[in-house]
């Protein structure tokens, strides 16, 4: 179990819906997280960018069918936060026995 | 986030996440035939000595195409070694693999007999086909489960 902590990144529903697929998946593709999150495509691609900026979710483009598709997996830093980010809810629900819990900066 | 019923809600969301996942990395049974007829044809490459290396060249091809086809039917690839419960299916299928290729390349170089081969590849078919249901219902299981 990590220690718990809140990551202000993740936290936003969307982006926990993202990162609770890639941390089960190696890659997903693009439509796939859209329908899976039940967003817009600009939406997704705006919370795949602030999830990308610190470096917690990893994109590639890759060509398929002559189109260029994109393909977003976490990264072993985002696991990390998305683990303790879960540890610090579960704290806060009451699920787990209580820990210190980091606030966000 | 400041409170009981952020937290909750938020968790909430990441478990309904999970479980639409679930719900959509469903495996057909060619999947998981075509997972134990790549791991039959490892152990059953000792037969083709002196050419047991090239015959792994088909296998790899083969093992490229699953995970293309992974890809293109769900969107997204599974790698079967993930973290998770997945890994004890895992720990549990690779040292019977390891010890029927051994068996396999044992009989099939050093006493030149044909038939155990076939045999125990025979055998990795049905150990890896079940192995890959129960890693299928095992994930689907971990997935839809609270956290």
């Amino acid at each position: 179990m990590k220690a718990p902590e809140f990551d202000a990144v993740i936290h936003p529903p969307a982006r926990l819906q993202i990162m609770a697929v890639l941390t089960n998946v190696q890659e997903a593709e693009f439509a796939t997280l859209r329908d899976l999150t039940q967003v817009s495509d600009s939406v997704l691609s705006k919370h795949l960018s602030a999830l990308a900026e610190p470096g917690y979710v990893k994109l590639r483009k890759a060509a398929a069918n002559g189109r260029q598709r994109t393909w977003a997996s976490v990264t072993r830093a985002g696991r990390t936060a998305f683990e303790r980010h879960v540890a610090a809810l579960q704290a806060l629900a009451g699920l787990v026995p209580a820990e210190p819990v980091s606030a966000p900066a | 986030m400041s409170t009981i019923a952020d937290a909750q809600e938020a968790l909430a969301h990441i478990h309904a996440s999970r479980a639409q996942l679930a719900r959509v990395t469903h495996c057909p049974p060619a999947r998981h035939i075509a997972f134990a007829a790549l791991m039959a044809a490892v152990v059953l490459s000792p037969l083709a000595a002196p050419y047991q290396l090239l015959a792994m060249l088909p296998i790899f091809i083969g093992m490229a195409l699953v995970i293309r086809w992974d890809r293109r039917r769900m969107g997204m690839f599974v790698n079967g070694y993930r973290r998770g419960r997945t890994r004890w299916v895992i720990a549990g299928l690779l040292p019977a693999f390891v010890v029927l290729y051994l068996a396999s390349m044992t009989f099939a170089l050093r006493k030149e007999a044909i038939w155990p081969s076939l045999l125990l590849g025979a055998v990795m078919f049905g150990v890896a086909w079940g192995g890959s249901i129960l890693w299928q219902r095992v994930f689907v299981r971990e997935l839809e489960a609270s956290l």
